[in-house]
């Protein structure tokens, strides 16, 4: 969890080489078996992390990163009691935009959403209730949303850039 | 009066570790039985929609009435002054935490979410009983700390008295918002009665009492302490005045129920027609709870046999036991009343006898949780000094020899 | 004020620009709708009126719509299936006179349930709708021990294939939301009531009984009704007409 903060919070880490490096050079300082060899990419396991909807999400990527969480249990608050239902930090919305287009889901070995969870280890309580699945007018998004616009505008470096993979930019 | 003292048992013996097998062996049992149940969820259990309460709450509610009771004997001590309750006050106060322990490990284990006990903890609704209840039993077990602490330290022994007085009060308060878990419920015809909560009082009395005879029996059986006529005599005529009691306060209930018509569908259904909850109640509850350990306990060929009053004590358990199924599975398994005056049927089960059998899961739990409080009792008798060297009626208090004497001449002279 | 939701939302733009031009205007009076983030108000109080004259015996569009809208999908265990509304038979002990009507949760203006909830999971909106706030709810049922009229059920199971109106999962409890979802999008409908009126029989009425001009608080002015339970006092939220 710590090696997982560190992470996520170091700004300074451009490429995922180098995260990863940190991340197992954290591992290694930790268990006090500094090897060379298992400082290989491959050895670090990473979420996987596909955005397939836009590059921009209702915050900051850093913001959401460290605090989605809070954002979505003050959300579901106010949603619950007071029947407000302002999309930008519901449950809902983040399930709508980052759900797989293939399974329609958040869930699964690669989920948006499980993935970064198993990875990091933590444990979800959003899906014994909610649905995992996007409502059906995903993909029948608006052309001119600031999602679907913001796709064609120039990408910024990410933190995870080669393992966020972002359909359609490649070509 | 002699200075009393106290040992820890030695907790060597094959016995001790067979005994501590077997409890460890029911709590394992118990805590499978809950996992198993929140696996699969509660659909594996006898619980439905119906009867939504089941045997786990039977033992849950069971011992924790019976944890206020037990701390009964230390109050008599300490409130009430009674020397020769003295030498008991610690196992007694030992025995209120450990049965108030197993009885809310069971009743949280059978939660819908146990996992976020958490929340039961951090977030309140005052106006609820149950959120009274939860921190009533939590105070119960720090002032009942505090109250041992007061008693094993020789330098606070001073103030054993202003803590068992304080004990005795918020256990009193504390068995009342049991009660009133049951009083306060409008919506169902068994309950919605004030009387609850004094009966549970009382009910506490009986049970406490009944199982620390048993523990104390144990205790010094099986660690062969001397243990006098007279302790266990003052005990068991303690105790069958407290089942008197509980036995006139459910006649009381029933008769309150009985002059109001609209009460008379759930009294039929108790007393008269109600298949296996009218045998629980007559036979379990009455008969096997209430009648069989009165005769025990007061007969003269059975009230000073050590044996007899060990199974009277058992008897009070089951009777409670059966008690708390009558009122509460009986009280469910009776249909809520939606619109007076008419037969309401649907295929939600409205106006029919809910079917309830006991699971196996069901029965583990609420096991495990009497292991629970029974295998915390043995470890702590075992690393703390609770049980007195001795317990021989000359050791607790003179006077118990003189009326053993007493009593001899007396049955000599009718015999 | 007789402005509905839709009326509302199409003169937004000028209400709008009447709060952008007369700031001091109060439009509290107008403001029988509201927009995504605002919380709802008291000003609202939304009901049932169910009229067991038009209830057909042997009919289960109602029960069907809600289970459908809300994903209330049955195990096949009947004792621990959750049911939100059920068509209960109602015969009179006494004249033999039978009558069908859907039960559901009555959205008390005192509802036991709340009372009792240890952690306020079991709560009632400003707006009167009763709910259960899942992500509190430990499961302990205290609550349907308290309820007079059995609404509420235990999610005895794993749920899977939740409906996105109504999130839903084992060892919680549930009852009906008034079709809270709809309301939260203004629409002046139950998936019950919907049904109802589809089969033809318009046997199930929602709305606002705060406001005295809606169809329902009309219908509730003009004809006698009355409560399950009325002795409890609890002030039902759902009525019914023609239960003798």
């Amino acid at each position: 969890m710590k090696k997982m903060a560190a992470l996520i919070s170091s700004r300074t880490v451009g490429t995922p080489v180098s995260a990863a490096f940190v991340a197992a050079l954290t591992v290694l300082l930790s268990l006090g078996l500094l090897s060379p060899v298992l400082a290989e990419d491959s050895r670090v396991p990473m979420p996987n992390v596909t955005i397939h909807n836009g590059d921009k999400c209702v915050e900051d990527t850093e913001v959401m990163r460290r605090s989605h969480m809070e954002f979505i249990l003050h959300q579901r608050d106010r949603t619950v009691h007071e029947g407000i239902r302002t999309k930008q930090h519901s449950l809902k919305n983040c399930i709508n935009c980052h759900a797989d287009p293939q399974t329609q889901s958040v869930l699964g070995e690669d989920g948006f959403c499980q993935s970064c969870h198993v990875y990091a280890s933590v444990k979800m309580d959003c899906f014994g209730c909610h649905s995992s699945k996007a409502e059906e007018q995903i993909g029948q998004r608006d052309p001119e949303s600031s999602m679907t616009r913001s796709l064609q505008r120039p990408q910024s470096t990410r933190v995870w850039e080669p393992r966020v993979r972002i359909h359609g930019r490649d070509q | 009066m002699k200075r009393i003292h106290y040992s820890t048992i030695d907790g060597q013996s094959t016995g001790f570790y067979l005994l501590f097998g077997i409890l460890a062996a029911v709590v394992a049992m118990g805590l499978g039985a809950a996992y198993f149940m929140e696996h699969h969820g509660h659909h594996v259990t006898g619980m439905d929609n119906q009867v939504i309460w089941g045997t786990p709450h039977v033992f849950a509610v069971f011992l924790i009435v019976a944890a206020s009771g037990a701390l009964n004997v230390a109050s008599i001590a300490s409130v009430f002054g009674r020397s020769m309750y003295k030498p008991l006050a610690r196992l007694s106060a030992l025995l209120a935490m450990a049965l108030l322990i197993g009885g809310l490990i069971v009743l949280v284990l059978d939660l819908g979410r146990p996992d976020r006990l958490i929340v039961a903890m951090t977030y309140y609704n005052f106006k609820s009983i149950f959120a009274w209840n939860i921190i009533l039993y939590v105070g119960f077990l720090v002032i009942v700390a505090i109250y041992l602490w007061m008693m094993f330290e020789n330098r606070m022994n001073r103030f054993t008295k202003p803590a068992g007085l304080t004990a005795f009060i918020w256990r009193l308060i504390l068995t009342t918002g049991t009660g009133s878990i049951f009083g306060f419920l409008v919506a169902r015809e068994a309950y919605d009665a004030a009387i609850m909560a004094p009966m549970f009082i009382i009910m506490s009395f009986a049970y406490g009492l009944a199982i620390f005879i048993l523990v104390v029996m144990a205790a010094y059986g099986w660690t062969g302490r001397p243990l006098g006529d007279g302790v266990l005599r003052r005990l068991k005529n303690l105790l069958g005045v407290f089942v008197s009691a509980v036995l006139y306060f459910v006649l009381v209930y029933h008769l309150t129920n009985l002059y109001a018509t609209e009460h008379h569908g759930i009294e039929r259904f108790i007393l008269l027609d109600g298949g296996r909850y009218t045998t629980t109640f007559w036979l379990g509850q009455i008969v096997i709870g209430g009648l069989i350990p009165l005769a025990l306990f007061y007969s003269p060929a059975t009230g000073k046999s050590r044996s007899m009053i060990a199974l009277g004590s058992l008897l009070v358990i089951i009777g409670g036991l059966a008690q708390m199924f009558v009122t509460i599975i009986g009280g469910q398994a009776y249909p809520i009343d939606l619109i007076p005056g008419k037969e309401v049927t649907s295929s939600f089960f409205d106006g029919t006898v809910a079917q309830y059998a006991p699971s196996l899961p069901e029965v583990l739990l609420g096991l495990g949780g009497v292991g629970i409080a029974l295998i915390a009792t043995l470890l702590a008798v075992k690393v703390l000094p609770f049980l007195p060297d001795s317990l021989a009626d000359k050791t607790v208090d003179p006077h118990l020899e003189r009326e053993a004497a007493a009593t001899e001449t007396a049955d000599s002279a009718t015999a | 004020m007789s402005v509905s939701r839709r009326e509302f939302i199409g003169i937004g733009a000028v209400g709008a620009a009447g709060v952008a031009l007369a700031p001091g205007l109060n439009l509290i009076e107008l403001a029988t709708a509201r927009s995504d983030s605002e919380a709802v108000t008291s000003l609202q109080r939304w009901g049932l009126l169910i009229d067991a004259t038009k209830c057909a015996d042997g009919c289960s569009a109602c029960v069907d719509a809600c289970h459908t809208e809300n994903g209330v999908s049955s195990h096949g265990r009947p004792e621990t299936d959750a049911q939100w509304i059920r068509a209960a038979k109602v015969r009179d002990l006494d004249t033999g006179y039978v009558q069908t009507l859907p039960i559901m949760c009555q959205h008390c203006e005192h509802p036991p349930c709340v009372d009792v909830c240890p952690t306020g999971a079991s709560f009632k909106r400003a707006d009167g709708i009763v709910l259960v706030d899942k992500h509190i709810c430990i499961g302990c049922r205290y609550c349907m021990m308290a309820c007079p009229y059995k609404a509420r059920s235990f999610i005895h199971e794993d749920v899977t294939d939740q409906s996105h109106n109504a999130p839903r999962g084992k060892g919680t409890v549930e009852s009906c939301t008034l079709c809270v979802h709809r309301v939260d999008r203004g629409e002046n409908s139950t998936a019950c009531a919907d049904a109802c009126a589809a089969e033809g029989h318009r046997a199930i009425i929602f709305g606002d009984l705060k406001d005295p001009n809606s169809e329902i608080a009309q219908a509730l002015a003009s004809k006698p009704s009355s409560q399950l339970r009325p002795d409890l006092d609890l002030n039902t939220g759902v009525r019914y007409q023609g239960l003798s």
